[in-house]
C-alpha cells in the first residue's frame, strides 16, 4: 500500500484509535508500541491509552531487547551485573506500566481482560503487583484477570537441585498467595511452571478454594513435596495425588502437564468442563479418579512413557465414574507408545458411549489402524475422528521402530455386523506414505454409513529439526513430494480411495513443500 | 393531464413495489446511488437497520451526507459480499479452548478485501463504517490498521501515516521521562 500523502489517521475518533492500539496489544501482546504513540503528536498524546480495555503484559517484553544489549554488554565490563540491573529495571518497568493502566477508575473504563506474566521473583514486587492488581479488582476497574508466573531461565539449576529450586519457589509462591489475597480472589485464569507445593491440602484449600473465581488453572512441571524413602521402609515412596475438592470452585479447565504428583483426584468440581493430564510416568493404578464432576465434557489424556517402563491401561477403568457425560476425547501417545489396551466395545461403551469427537494423536508410524474399530464400536454417537500419526524422523530411532513392523498394540477385528451410523467427519494425517493409511480409510468409510467427509493430510513437518533432516532420506522426501497438485499419483491414489464409494465428500489435502 | 395522472399511477405502483423490495437504496454525499440488499444492510448495520425500522428510508435514495461514493460503494460491496459469504465451520477444539480473543479475526475473502484498498479509501471506509454503526466492517478496517502499526517505531508510523511530529524537542524529551518504561534507553 502507497504511504498516505495527507494524514488521515489522526482525524479519526478516540474510540476507533483506541480500538486500533486494543488490537496491537491483543495480536502482537504489544503495550509499548501503545505507550510509544504518545510520542507521535500532540493528537495522539491527548489520546487516553490507558483505557484501552484489554490489557496485557508481559515482564520479557520489558528486557532490553538483543541488539540493544550488545551495545549494553560492552559498555557494561560485568556481565552478570549488567544483567541483573535489566532484570531489575525490566520488574520495575513491568510495575509502572501497571499502574498506569489501572490509574483510571471504573467510572472512565471497565478492563474487560488483564492478562500479566511475570517473575516469581522477590517478594515485595509481587505485592506490589498483587495490591495494584487487587485494588483494581475491588475498584471494579478490572473484569478478569489472568496470571502467567514464571521463574527465570537464568534459574535454570542441575537436577539434583531442582527440587529444592522448585520447592523455593512453591514457597515464594505460597508467600504471593498470602500476601495478596484481593488479587488471587479476582483472579480468572492462572498458569504455573516449575514449582512445587509443600502438601496437597495446600494446593486444594489456599489456591483452588481461596482464588474463588478461578476458571482455568494449568501447572506445567508442578508437584508436591514427598519425602522420597520414608523411614523403615524399602520402598521408594509414591508422590501425592493432587486432590481437588473444592464444592464452591468456578473451575471449569484443568490442565496438568508433565507434574511430579501420583495423579488427580477429581472429588468435587461442579464446574469442571474440561481436563488435561499428561503425566510424566505413570503407575498400574489408575492416575486419575472421578467423584462429583457432572460437568466434564472434555478429556485430554496423555503419557509420556520411558523407554524401560511401560504399563497399559484401560479406558474402561481409567474413566470409571467419569467417562458416562463425556463428548470430547483427545488421547495422545508420546514417545510412540500405545499405552491403551484393547477392549470389548461392549465394556467400554458405559465410559466413551456419549463421546461425539475423538482424537488420536501422536501415533506411531507403524501402529496397525484397524485395531483403533474398538473404539470406534464403543462410541456409536461419535461425529467425528481425527487421527494423527507422528513421526519424529530427527530422533535417531525412529526407523528402528519402524522396523518391527505392525505393532502388535491393538488386536481387534470389529464385528461383522457392525455398521456405524453417526460419523459424519474422519481425518487422517501423516508425514510420510500417506498411501499406508488408503486401506483404514477405505475401512472406515465402508462402516461408516452416513460418512460425509474424510479429509487425508500430508501433514507439515512443523519440527524445525525433522526438516533438516529430511535431506539424509531420500525416500521419505519422496513419499511426500508424490502428493501434489496435478501430480498423476495423486489421481490414482483419489481413484483407488473413492472406488465404489459415492456418499462421503474426499477431501485431500497435499504436501506443502514450499 | 393525461400524462400526468399515468405518472401517478405508475409512481403508486413503484410504491408498492418499494415496499416488498428486498433491497434499499443509498445516496452518497456526491449524490450517487447505490443499491444494498436490506437484509445485509439491517445486519451489518445498526444504523441502516434503525432507518429501515423506522421507515426513514428514502426510495429515490437515503441520503448519507457524510460519506463519499467511494466509500458507500466499498460499504455496499462489502454488505454484499457478506450476504454472499458462507461462515467459516467452527473448529471443534473450539469447544475446549479457553483463549477466547476479545477480537473476532477477519475472514480470508475481508482480508483481502481490505488489501485491495489505497490508503485514503482504507480510511474512509473506516470513517464510514464507524457513522454507519457497521461493527463488523469496523472490525476488519482496525485490524487492517493495527497490522500496519505492528512492529513499527514511532518515526516508521509517521512515515507510514504521514503524521507530523509537531512536538518541540523539550516536549519530547518530558514524554519520554513520563513513558520511561515504554523506551528502552537507559
Amino acid at each position: 500500500m502507497a504511504e498516505a500523502e495527507i494524514d488521515k489517521i489522526s482525524e479519526l475518533p478516540d474510540d476507533v484509535l483506541l480500538d486500533i492500539l486494543g488490537r496491537l496489544v491483543v495480536t502482537a501482546g504489544d503495550v509499548h508500541a501503545v505507550a510509544r504513540t504518545s510520542i507521535l503528536s500532540r493528537r495522539w498524546r491527548s489520546l487516553p491509552w490507558p483505557q484501552i480495555t484489554g490489557v496485557s503484559l508481559d515482564v520479557s517484553k520489558f528486557f532490553i531487547p538483543s541488539d540493544e544489549w550488545q551495545r549494553v554488554r560492552r559498555r557494561r565490563r560485568r556481565r552478570r551485573r549488567a544483567w541483573e540491573q535489566d532484570q531489575r529495571h525490566a520488574r520495575a518497568a513491568f510495575t509502572d506500566a501497571l499502574a498506569r493502566f489501572l490509574e483510571a477508575p471504573a467510572s472512565k473504563r471497565v478492563i474487560e481482560k488483564l492478562s500479566l506474566k511475570f517473575f516469581l521473583r522477590r517478594r515485595d514486587d509481587l505485592r506490589r503487583i498483587g495490591d495494584l492488581v487487587g485494588a483494581a479488582a475491588t475498584g471494579g476497574v478490572v473484569k478478569s484477570v489472568e496470571l502467567k508466573i514464571v521463574v527465570t531461565e537464568m534459574e535454570r539449576v542441575a537436577p539434583e537441585l531442582e527440587e529444592q529450586t522448585k520447592l523455593g519457589n512453591g514457597e515464594r509462591f505460597g508467600h504471593f498467595l498470602h500476601d495478596c489475597p484481593g488479587a488471587f480472589r479476582s483472579i480468572t485464569k492462572l498458569t504455573l511452571k516449575d514449582l512445587w507445593f509443600h502438601d496437597a491440602a495446600e494446593l486444594n484449600s489456599n489456591l483452588l478454594r481461596g482464588c474463588c473465581n478461578l476458571q482455568f488453572l494449568s501447572l506445567s512441571s508442578c508437584g508436591i513435596f514427598y519425602p522420597k524413602t520414608l523411614p523403615n521402609a524399602d520402598e521408594p515412596s509414591r508422590p501425592p495425588a493432587l486432590t481437588v475438592d473444592a464444592p464452591e470452585s468456578r473451575l471449569e479447565f484443568l490442565q496438568c502437564d508433565l507434574c511430579d504428583i501420583g495423579g488427580v483426584e477429581l472429588v468435587q468440581a461442579p464446574a469442571l468442563s474440561g481436563f488435561s493430564y499428561h503425566a510424566k510416568v505413570i503407575e498400574d493404578s489408575a492416575p486419575i479418579s472421578f467423584g462429583c464432576t457432572p460437568s466434564l465434557k472434555c478429556l485430554s489424556l496423555g503419557h509420556c512413557q520411558g523407554e524401560d517402563t511401560f504399563v497399559k491401561l484401560k479406558l474402561s477403568e481409567l474413566l470409571v465414574n467419569g467417562g458416562g457425560q463425556l463428548e470430547y476425547l483427545r488421547l495422545s501417545f508420546m514417545n510412540g507408545k500405545i499405552w491403551l489396551q484393547t477392549e470389548r466395545p461392549k465394556q467400554l461403551r458405559a465410559a466413551i458411549g456419549r463421546l461425539k469427537y475423538l482424537t488420536l494423536t501422536n501415533i506411531p508410524p507403524e501402529c496397525n489402524l484397524s485395531s483403533a474399530m474398538f473404539l470406534l464400536e464403543a462410541a456409536p454417537f461419535l461425529e467425528t475422528l481425527d487421527i494423527k500419526i507422528c513421526n519424529h524422523i530427527c530422533i535417531d530411532s525412529w526407523h528402528e521402530k519402524d522396523e518391527e513392523n505392525a505393532s502388535p498394540a491393538w488386536q481387534w477385528q470389529p464385528s461383522p455386523s457392525f455398521r456405524h451410523h453417526h460419523l459424519k467427519q474422519f481425518s487422517l494425517s501423516r508425514a510420510f506414505h500417506v498411501e499406508k493409511d488408503l486401506s483404514f480409510a477405505r475401512m472406515v468409510m465402508g462402516l461408516a454409513v452416513n460418512l460425509q467427509a474424510v479429509t487425508l493430510r500430508v501433514k507439515s513437518l512443523g519440527c524445525p529439526r525433522c526438516i533438516d533432516t529430511l535431506p539424509k532420506y531420500p525416500e521419505l522426501a519422496r513419499s511426500r513430494s508424490r502428493f501434489t497438485e496435478g501430480s498423476g499419483y495423486v489421481d490414482g491414489f483419489m481413484k483407488e480411495l473413492m472406488d465404489g464409494i459415492t456418499s462421503a465428500k474426499m477431501t485431500l489435502h497435499l504436501a506443502d513443500l514450499v | 393531464m393525461e400524462v400526468d395522472k399515468g405518472k401517478g399511477e405508475a409512481e403508486e405502483t413503484r410504491k408498492v413495489a418499494e415496499a416488498d423490495r428486498d433491497t434499499v437504496t443509498l445516496k452518497s454525499s456526491d449524490g450517487k446511488l447505490f443499491e444494498v440488499s436490506k437484509e445485509a444492510a439491517a445486519r451489518l448495520s445498526t444504523v441502516l437497520a434503525g432507518m429501515i425500522a423506522g421507515g426513514s428510508i428514502d426510495d429515490n435514495g437515503t441520503d448519507l451526507k457524510q460519506i463519499g461514493s467511494e466509500a458507500l460503494e466499498n460499504v455496499v460491496d462489502y454488505c454484499n459480499k457478506h450476504a454472499n459469504s458462507i461462515p467459516s465451520a467452527a473448529l471443534i477444539s473450539s469447544s475446549i479452548s479457553f483463549n477466547t480473543a476479545p477480537f473476532k479475526e477477519p475472514e480470508e475473502w475481508e482480508r483481502k478485501f481490505v488489501d485491495r484498498l489505497s490508503h485514503d479509501a482504507l480510511f474512509d471506509l473506516v470513517e464510514a463504517a464507524n457513522f454507519l454503526g457497521m461493527e463488523r466492517l469496523l472490525d476488519v478496517t482496525c485490524h487492517k490498521i493495527s497490522e500496519m502499526m505492528k512492529g513499527k517505531s514511532p518515526d516508521q508510523i509517521r512515515e507510514v501515516f504521514n503524521i507530523k511530529n509537531d512536538y518541540t524537542k523539550e516536549e519530547l524529551e518530558e514524554i519520554r521521562q513520563e513513558l520511561a518504561w515504554a523506551f528502552y534507553d537507559d
